[in-house]
Order: structure tokens, then sequence, then C-alpha cells
């Protein structure tokens, strides 16, 4: 069935922090979604786009809907995917990674001051964050996305910072920390593509910049969020450093 | 109306051809500008999308029909926002009307009953103001090269050009606001009403 937009937001509700990217996607009215409900509420959601976003029960109920679609990426809750995939494996093509457990990190305190920098990104920062986008980009997908659609890339970059979703912190050229939020409900926004140039780690600038964000953010949202790859030790030990909370896990099947 | 995403139409038969064609239907989209369509609308996913514009040419409205597939949007054809009348050019190679246009007044109608610029100027300004008055919220609109350029430039502020100083890429959006679009449909009406192109290297400012 095709939810509605109350309906989408009560299932939301339920969860914010996990269904902060659905809840995003319903409050800008854009996506597709299809819904299993049971007595007029919604027991599982699915985002079906570029990217299929399962949530709640039964998601292997969205398969036939999901390989129609062909998505380039099954991601959401680990459990969610996880059904999804094995109905929807025989009608998909083989994966070219699949990443299980995770981690989603969540803070609700303000860290301590960073002491930073950090201002929202403007468009005259664009050639700048290009490039880090897109490197952060691909080590988190595994594409580099200046290769397959430059134009496109750009334009996506663009469209953040003008949508007041971007922020960096940048000396002499120097990118010493920057982040995008991927999604923003009143609820939650989750945060994507962190990124401190290579030249500038190890000098805690990544820690400060993030501390900064998370509070500025947090004047405004009680919680912010992020998932990252179960591999990238020294991410998570920075995001559990600055008081960030493993709450669920994330499963991406890039296909 | 309160945004519009404008894009010039993805690669056609007569693009790959280079070919002038004003003609409608004319010629669809190649394979990879359905594949450029496809990707128009993976930019825009996250966008709220109310209605899609094309024009009566079919290289336009399968831009759109791609780039909205899956999506329950209404549509409607603009024709204030077609390609300019090539005159005799038409069918014939866009080089030889781009060098005919280059060293033309823009007042100038294309020779063997085409448009001049300023009339083509005039005729997207109507077309603008169309959209403009629609009642839905964000519009994707899907327009030509020169429509495109000149729109763009338009609302920064500047006048038309002889010639295009860059290419409109296929399929890429512009997002612009109501008020770019009033300011764009005000200069280019204004504009055609006494044509001068603008000096290239001098921002918007028209050849005296």
């Amino acid at each position: 069935m095709e939810p509605n937009r109350e309906q989408i937001l009560r299932f939301c509700a339920e969860d914010p922090v996990e269904r902060v990217f659905l809840e995003d996607m319903a409050r800008r009215g854009a996506g597709r979604f299809a819904g299993v409900e049971r007595r007029g509420e919604l027991r599982a959601l699915c985002h079906v786009g570029v990217n299929a976003v399962p949530s709640g029960e039964e998601c292997g109920a969205f398969a036939r809907e999901v390989a129609r679609a062909a998505p380039r990426m099954l991601i959401g809750e680990a459990n969610a995917v996880s059904e999804l995939w094995e109905e929807a494996r025989s009608r998909l093509p083989r994966p070219r990674e699949d990443r299980p457990g995770q981690p989603v990190f969540v803070i609700d305190e303000a860290p301590p001051a960073g002491d930073t920098g950090l201002r929202a990104a403007g468009v005259g920062d664009l050639d700048l964050l290009v490039p880090a986008c897109a490197a952060a980009h691909e080590q988190e997908i595994g594409v580099d996305p200046l290769r397959r659609d430059a134009e496109g890339f750009r334009w996506r970059t663009r469209t953040q910072i003008e949508e007041a979703r971007s922020w960096l912190w940048e000396e002499d050229g120097v990118i010493l920390f920057k982040a995008e939020a991927s999604a923003w409900t009143p609820s939650a926004v989750q945060l994507q593509q962190v990124w401190v140039d290579p030249e500038a780690r190890r000098a805690g600038f990544g820690s400060r910049g993030l501390r900064d964000l998370c509070r500025l953010l947090l004047e405004r949202v009680p919680a912010v969020c992020l998932f990252v790859r179960a591999e990238n030790a020294s991410a998570i030990r920075l995001y559990e450093t600055i008081g960030m909370r493993h709450v669920l896990d994330y499963r991406s099947v890039l296909i | 109306m309160r945004t519009i995403f404008l894009a010039r139409h993805a690669l056609a038969g007569s693009n790959r051809d280079g070919l002038a064609a004003c003609t409608p239907p004319g010629l669809g989209l190649t394979p990879e500008g359905v594949e450029q369509a496809r990707r128009l609308g993976e930019l825009l996913e996250h966008e709220k999308i109310d209605l899609g514009v094309a024009t009566e040419h079919l290289r336009t409205q399968q831009t759109l029909e791609h780039a909205l597939a899956g999506r329950e949007v209404p549509t409607i054809a603009v024709p204030e926002l077609n390609e300019i009348h090539f005159g005799s050019f038409d069918g014939g190679l866009l080089l030889e009307y781009r060098a005919w246009a280059g060293a033309e007044s823009p007042s100038l109608r294309a020779p063997g009953g085409g448009e001049s610029r300023a009339e083509a100027a005039a005729r997207y300004a109507r077309g603008l103001s169309i959209v403009l008055e629609r009642p839905e919220e964000n519009a994707l609109v899907i327009g030509h090269a020169l429509a495109v350029r000149y729109v763009l430039d338009a609302a920064g502020g500047l006048v038309p050009a002889a010639l295009m100083a860059s290419p409109v890429e296929h399929a890429l959006p512009h997002r612009l606001d109501a008020g770019d679009l009033r300011r764009a449909a005000e200069l280019l009406e204004e504009w055609s009403r006494a044509p001068a192109f603008r000096v290239p290297s001098v921002d918007g400012r028209a050849v005296p």
C-alpha cells in the first residue's frame, strides 16, 4: 500500500533516529514510499528510489517493488535490510559489497566546545568542498562520484550548501573539519561525509570540529546521529570520545 | 509557484547529429539521453515536485517522463518555451545557424520565416509568466539550450549574449525561486523591446 504522510510521520516518531531519513523525505514531500499496514497503522515502511530504505517488521514484503526500482543500495536498520535482501536478492544483481553491522551513533547532550572556526559553508566554498565530499563519498560508498557523474555530484554538493546543510572549518584552503546533514527532522539530524583533509589528520581537528557542530545542531534539534563503517576504528573512537552512543546497527548492501 | 528546477532536455537524436531542430515533435532521446534523464530524476529525488513542464518537442517531454518516473505529477506543455524558430536553418547543421546568429542583430529574423532572438526572448518571458501563475509550488521545467541560457543569465541580471559563452549541460537542474523567474521574465521582456547583445567580457552590459 502507499502510505499517507500522517501514517509515515507516526511510524517514524516511534524511532526518530533510526528513521530520520524516511521522516525527512516525507516532510519534504519527496520520494516514493511503500508500506505494510495493520489496523490503519504502518508496521513497515520502505523508501523506494536510488536507495531502498526499509524499516519495521516483515520488510521482505517490499521485495517486488524494490526490485522493480533497481536501487543502487539497500540501507537501513540491519534486520529490516536483511529481511528485504533475503526476499529481493534473487531479483537483483549480485552485490558489490555487503556491510552488516554498521553502528549508528547518537548524541543528545552538548559536548564540550571545540573552539574552532566552524561555520556554515557558502557557495564560495563549493570548489574546496567538492573534492573533499567526493573523497568522503568514495570512502563511504566505494565509488568515486566525480568519475561516475561529476556534474551531478557538484549539483548535489551545491544543493547541500544552499539548503544550509553543510559546515566546514578551514584554514588557508585546508579543511580541518567538514560534514553535511543527510537528513534533518524536528527530532534529529543525521550527519554524513565527516572529513578532515589528510594533511590535517591526527591533530584533534576532527574531534573539535564535530564537537562544535554537535553543539550547534543540538541547539536546534534534540539529537544528532550518524553511522559509520564497522571497520573504521578511528572514526568510531572519535565518536565515542565526544560522547556519542552506539544505539543500533544499519546494514548496507551495495549493488 | 515557489521553486523551479530548470533543465535543458537530455541528449536527443538532433543533438547527436548536430542539427538545428525546431519543428515539433522532432527526434526523441538517444539511449545516452535516456540515462541522462534518469539521472536528472535521481538528482531531484529529494525534492518535492508538483508539476512537470515541457515544450511541444518530444525531447523535452521524454526527458520529463524519465525524470519523473515513479511520481504521480501532472505535466503540461508550454509552447511559449519551444525551441527558437530557425527558419530555413531548420533541419540543417546547427553550426550554420550559429554562424549566422553570431554575426547578426538580435532583432533580425532568421531567413525563411524564422524568429529573431528578441522575439524568442519575449516568448520565453511569456512562458515563464505562465509557469509563475500556476498554483503548484514546485515545478520541473524542461526547456531548450537557448531558453535555459537566457533565463539563467536574466535571473542573474544579464541580458542575452550573441552566442552562448558556455554550453548548457543536458539534464542538469538549476534551482530558481519565483523571484528569480519573475526577474528573468521582466528582463527578457524589456530587452526584447530594445535588444542589444551584451559584451561577453562585460557582465550584463549591452553593446552600445
